[in-house]
């Protein structure tokens, strides 16, 4: 398990700082009574993910909703701090979630949620990371609420698909596969361009996905790829 | 299932032969038991409320015997040690000897008294060839132990066994319906011992004293009256005995008669905790049936716990109007009560019931009726068992929100993934329903390469029911698969193919240019039965950067994954 700590420690301390004084059982990331999955309260910069996404998420996946539009499998690259759960996706990788660094053991599948809001309110409540399908529709105030609810839960909600004002935006765009010819070769690896849009600023990362694992591209050069902060 | 009672073990009707038994008696238990826990050396007093109950062969010798006064037989053995009776002493002691016996002779025991255990003998008998055999069994299992004094009587009833085991040498075996012929003989003080649990001896001529609850008083009647044998006793009608000795004299007729009518009661209820709980009035309702049968489960779940053990698989059996109905749930982890009422009732609606027209009723009525519900827990000591197979059991609160989710979406809509073996994609992601296991209860497996596995990162998509798909030639024409097997491939086209692809289509996706491929990766599985699977696999990437994984089944296609 990977550990956002590192990750911009600027952020991370100013974050921890600005909650210190008054956080103890309220300020975001907290739980409610005796914490979330057992573990300690003390603050932290929200929630690990895959090493090569901590670039787009410096201070961790925090208490809010993000929206991922584009290949899901990148949504299981957000789900390693805790327990986390998918939901509406019945036809999952498990593979690919083990190769994004998921704890099987600490992951539960919902592929038929019935009621969308009622399945993903009660999951909030226990589970720290929840991967949605974006909901047939959802009342802005019944949205309203539930962020209201993942603030004082301290749960991150990553929904495939539109919310109405999501907190940050994930972008993902599959750039080329290496290994395959016409007629020749195998599969052999996946270049990603992710981008996280949040506040107007945008920050790209190009992943290599191989059979070795999931990393950040060596060569930033390529297309619009490479770590890199821009105004959107 | 047919005998509501608890435990299925009510009196048995008066004159049914009582159940064929061995029992296995060793002599002064009492003083036995005391020996092994403290460091007293013989002459030995075991005594309770300032009277004798047991006292060793040298005491004895020096004229003690039970029922004296405790001062009365210091007086005649000065130097005994008087050690107070404890019951819970004598069963510790006992208990490594019971389990000795349910481990290699017959798992269910009796315990008649600390010292005196009884199997039914038929089983034993059965595996062991007779009921000689199966006694002596019993005795070298003892013997083993280092009681190899103790002795082994075999008759109908209890009570007709003991009085074989005790004048046994080392074994006395009564034969079938002998019992009374037995019995007959006996000095009616036999009685002594055996009328416990009757408490002090009812009827309107009962003598008064000090109600020891043992017989003795009952014994001292009969003799005066010239009842001085149990065949003489066994001659009296039903009815003379029980209205001249009461409860008491009825139960000693029936002794003396070879009719014991206490029932086997297996001791150590880890063989038998199951736990039966039978309604009236066949309950239709969800919320009904779980508040009937919640504090029987909080019991059993508590009564498991007291031992240090834990429950991880149950048999449920749930009779309704609609039939029987058995499952076996198993538990990553361990039951807690919640869990228990939480199978009880997904078993319940699993039951066969004719669809109600109103949705609205459907949601809290059941149509059928369940009458009885039957759990037999399988439990393991906690040390075994610390961590599950799925990692150790999440917070309870968690727990508790994925089971409330499965009761209302049901018990498979909130599911454990966990990577297995197999060829075909669908075969290695194995979804159990959470909190429980998989039927094989198989560890997670999957580390391993298997053959035919794909090369480069795993598809993030994979399609449970594999979608139908096309491949054609840019003009339109479609693209076959050449069979690895069979002739030379790369004459008709590359990478198998009797064709150039060009566009790819995926019923329900469109249509996507081709922009690279390759194939055919043979699977072959099973193919030795009619399931088998005989495919080839190929991969292509479509100009829009899709990458899928398609199957070819003679010279159909289909979409097995999309790397997504």
């Amino acid at each position: 398990m990977n550990n956002a700590n590192r990750a911009e420690p600027g952020e991370a301390m100013a974050a921890a700082l600005a909650r210190l004084p008054v956080s103890r059982g309220f300020g975001p990331g907290m739980g409610f009574g005796d914490g979330v999955s057992g573990e300690d309260l003390s603050p932290r910069p929200g929630r690990a993910v895959h090493p090569g996404l901590e670039v787009l998420f410096p201070s961790g996946l925090r208490p809010e909703v993000y929206c991922l539009n584009g290949s899901a499998q990148v949504g299981l690259g957000l789900l390693l701090d805790g327990w986390c759960a998918v939901v509406g996706l019945p036809e999952l990788g498990v593979e690919a979630a083990r190769e994004w660094g998921v704890e099987l053991s600490r992951m539960v599948l919902i592929p038929d949620p019935g009621s969308w809001l009622e399945t993903v309110a009660t999951l909030i409540e226990g589970l720290d990371v929840v991967l949605a399908v974006a909901p047939p529709s959802i009342a802005p105030a019944a949205a309203q609420r539930l962020v209201a609810r993942l603030r004082s839960r301290g749960s991150s909600l990553v929904v495939l698909g539109d919310w109405p004002h999501a907190h940050a935006r994930i972008d993902v765009r599959t750039l080329g596969w290496q290994g395959l010819g016409r007629g020749y070769g195998a599969l052999e690896s996946q270049r990603l361009e992710v981008a996280v849009t949040r506040h107007h600023s945008r920050r790209t990362v190009t992943l290599v996905r191989g059979a070795e694992g999931i990393t950040v591209a060596d060569d930033q050069d390529r297309g619009s790829g490479g770590v890199g902060r821009s105004p959107a | 299932m047919s005998n509501p009672g608890v435990g299925g073990a009510g009196p048995s009707p008066r004159q049914m032969r009582p159940p064929r038994v061995m029992l296995v008696r060793v002599p002064d238990w009492r003083i036995r038991a005391v020996q092994m826990t403290t460091d007293h050396t013989d002459p030995l007093i075991v005594a309770e409320k300032g009277r004798v109950l047991s006292c060793c062969d040298q005491a004895a010798a020096e004229g003690v015997l039970p029922g004296l006064r405790v001062r009365a037989a210091q007086l005649r053995c000065p130097q005994a040690q008087v050690v107070s009776y404890d019951p819970r002493v004598e069963e510790e002691c006992f208990a490594p000897v019971v389990a000795r016996i349910e481990e290699r002779v017959a798992p269910r025991v009796h315990v008649l008294r600390p010292g005196t255990a009884v199997v039914a003998v038929g089983g034993p008998a059965r595996f062991y060839g007779g009921e000689l055999a199966a006694a002596q069994r019993l005795r070298q299992v003892l013997d083993a132990e280092g009681w190899s004094d103790a002795t082994v009587g075999v008759a109908d009833g209890m009570f007709a066994a003991e009085q074989a085991a005790l004048r046994a040498g080392p074994i006395r075996i009564v034969g079938a319906g002998g019992s009374r012929r037995f019995l007959a003989d006996l000095e009616i003080g036999a009685l002594i011992g055996s009328m416990a649990g009757i408490g002090s001896p009812g009827g309107p001529d009962s003598t008064g004293g000090s109600g020891q609850g043992d017989g003795t008083e009952l014994v001292v009647a009969l003799r005066t009256l010239g009842l001085r044998t149990l065949g003489l006793l066994a001659g009296l009608t039903r009815e003379q005995a029980a209205s001249r000795f009461g409860q008491a004299g009825r139960l000693a007729h029936q002794y003396a008669l070879g009719l014991d009518p206490r029932p086997l009661v297996p001791h150590r209820a880890d063989h038998d905790d199951s736990v039966e709980i039978t309604f009236e009035e066949p309950v239709a309702s969800a919320e009904q049936l779980e508040t009937l049968v919640r504090p029987a489960l909080v019991e059993l779940i508590a009564e498991i716990g007291n031992r240090g053990l834990i429950c991880d698989t149950v048999r449920i059996r749930i009779r309704s109007t609609a039939g029987l109905s058995e499952h076996t749930w198993r538990h990553p982890w361990q039951f807690d009560s919640e869990d228990l009422v939480s199978r009880v009732a997904w078993q319940v609606e699993e039951l066969p019931h004719p669809r109600m027209d109103t949705a609205e009723e459907v949601v809290c009525e059941y149509s059928t009726g369940v009458q009885a519900v039957q759990l037999i827990p399988a439990c393991r000591p906690l040390a075994d068992h610390a961590e599950g197979l799925f990692g150790a059991r999440p917070a309870e609160h968690l727990v508790q929100i994925l089971t409330r989710l499965q009761s209302r979406l049901g018990p498979s809509a909130v599911l454990t993934p966990s990577v297995t073996g197999g060829r075909l994609l669908t075969e290695r992601r194995r979804l159990t329903p959470f909190g429980s296991l998989p039927d094989d209860g198989s560890r997670p497996r999957g580390e391993q390469p298997w053959p035919g596995r794909l090369t480069g990162p795993a598809p993030g998509v994979i399609y449970s029911q594999p979608v139908p798909a096309r491949i054609e030639t840019l003009d339109g024409q479609p693209v076959h698969p050449v069979d690895a097997a069979e002739g030379p491939t790369g004459v008709d086209g590359p990478g198998g193919l009797d064709a150039e692809p060009g566009w790819l289509v995926i019923e329900g996706s469109g249509r996507a240019r081709v922009i690279s491929w390759a194939g055919p990766w043979p699977v072959r599985q099973h193919w030795w039965t009619d399931r088998g699977v005989d495919l080839n696999r190929y991969q292509i990437v479509t100009a829009d950067q899709q990458a899928w994984v398609l199957v070819a089944a003679s010279s159909s296609w289909w979409a097995e994954a999309r790397y997504d």
